[in-house]
């Protein structure tokens, strides 16, 4: 919702407490504005840090490493091509190739025989397993970049 | 410019790899009576061209996922360019070296009699058939073919077009539906969704445009637009999941939330 009278109401206010006076008043008739600063009141509430934690909480020594590293572990652990992805990359690109071969016509002109579709439906699942192991492969090492 | 350049860049490499794939194994596999000329090339390359492009276009949306803002702007100017290309390549450049290589040989006046096979040669046959209706139609000759078979090859081109654009839509929401998914499983899953959808659009195309179909009785019009519907249930289906799931996204982030504090404005 927008409100033609102020336009952020994000501007003037902190953590629910509206700063402004002007503002205040104004809250108290526009339904609109009220709205908006509801929600933002929410969010703020939901990321509010407490100043009164803070000082007692000891951060342990490497945890930013050690944090990180498990992130790429994880980013590691997802990012790894297995067999049976390979597989079905390999059945996609056999597909498309077929796909490809139908769509434009050339698998009913002259000449075209079962065994020459095969090598070129096998080339094409090749080609896909192994787009697929590269870009795995690529993933991994932006993780590991993390580390 | 550059998140243009990075939407329509997946979708040229893919169309470049198909149409290399199917000319390399026209020429090596496909009996020719007569060895090809250039403008037969031109011909033939450009029609592939044509016609992978609107499938391609699905790459082109998924690579906009990654953009940040306009995103439905650029789907819209990607598509557009998509479209565009694939129009002129299949509808002019492919009928024009064609006409150019049967004039080459002099056999132009009995082959190609309304002129190069462009919109505009389409037109001019349409014009013809509805003047002077045959006894009987017949496909095999441009002057006996049903108006309403006329009507479908004028069409079906601008049908393709309106799904070059449709697809680079879709690709942008299967990108959207398939982020939360591991990289490997995620890749194959946009994979199978585009030659899923490609698939789809073509065997309704296939059964529309079929030439056993009574074309004195059925509209070519219709024909061409109807396999539209395919792609275009598969937008509001998939526009429905992910408002679904924002939906739910929504409510949990609310449900999270701590009970607002006393507040004197509110």
């Amino acid at each position: 919702m927008r409100c033609p009278d102020i336009d952020k109401v994000t501007a003037v206010h902190q953590f629910g407490e509206v700063v402004a006076p002007e503002v205040r008043e104004h809250l108290t008739t526009c339904e609109s504005c009220n709205l908006d600063l509801h929600i933002l009141i929410e969010a703020g509430y939901l990321y509010r840090p407490d100043p009164q934690l803070r000082p007692e909480t000891q951060v342990p020594p490497g945890l930013n490493e050690r944090v990180l590293a498990r992130i790429a572990r994880k980013r590691v652990h997802r990012a790894d091509v297995r067999p049976a992805d390979n597989l079905v990359a390999a059945v996609l690109g056999v597909a498309t190739v077929l796909a490809a071969v139908f769509v434009t016509g050339t698998v009913n002109a002259a000449g075209v025989t079962s065994t020459e579709l095969a090598l070129l439906a096998a080339a094409g699942g090749t080609a896909a397993a192994w787009m697929q192991s590269r870009a795995g492969k690529r993933d991994i090492a932006l993780a590991l970049e993390l580390i | 410019m550059k998140a243009l350049w990075d939407a329509l860049r997946p979708a040229l490499l893919w169309t470049g790899v198909l149409v290399c794939m199917v000319v390399v194994f026209h020429a090596l596999a496909v009996a020719q009576p007569r060895p090809w000329s250039v403008w037969d090339w031109l011909s033939f390359v450009s029609l592939q061209v044509g016609l992978i492009i609107p499938f391609a276009t699905f790459a082109g949306g998924i690579a906009l996922a990654h953009t940040r803002g306009r995103r439905t702007r650029l789907v819209w100017m990607a598509g557009l360019i998509a479209a565009v290309t694939a129009y002129a390549m299949s509808e002019f450049v492919s009928p024009l070296a064609d006409y150019a290589d049967w004039a080459r040989n002099g056999e132009v006046v009995e082959t190609r009699p309304f002129g190069p096979r462009t919109p505009l040669g389409t037109l001019r046959q349409l014009s013809f058939v509805e003047a002077n209706p045959p006894e009987e139609y017949t496909l095999g000759d441009s002057a006996r073919t049903p108006p309403n078979r006329v009507r479908l090859l004028l069409h079906m081109p601008l049908a393709l077009s309106a799904f070059a654009l449709l697809n680079t839509l879709l690709g942008l929401l299967t990108a959207g539906l398939t982020s939360t998914l591991p990289p490997p499983s995620r890749r194959n899953a946009r994979f199978a969704v585009g030659l899923a959808g490609g698939l789809a659009y073509f065997t309704a195309v296939y059964f529309a445009a079929h030439s056993d179909r009574d074309w004195l009785n059925v509209s070519g019009v219709l024909a061409a637009w109807l396999p539209l519907a395919v792609p275009l249930v598969q937008v509001v289906v998939f526009t429905g999941v992910i408002r679904h799931r924002e939906g739910l996204l929504g409510d949990l982030v609310l449900s999270a939330a701590r009970p607002p504090p006393a507040h004197g404005g509110i």
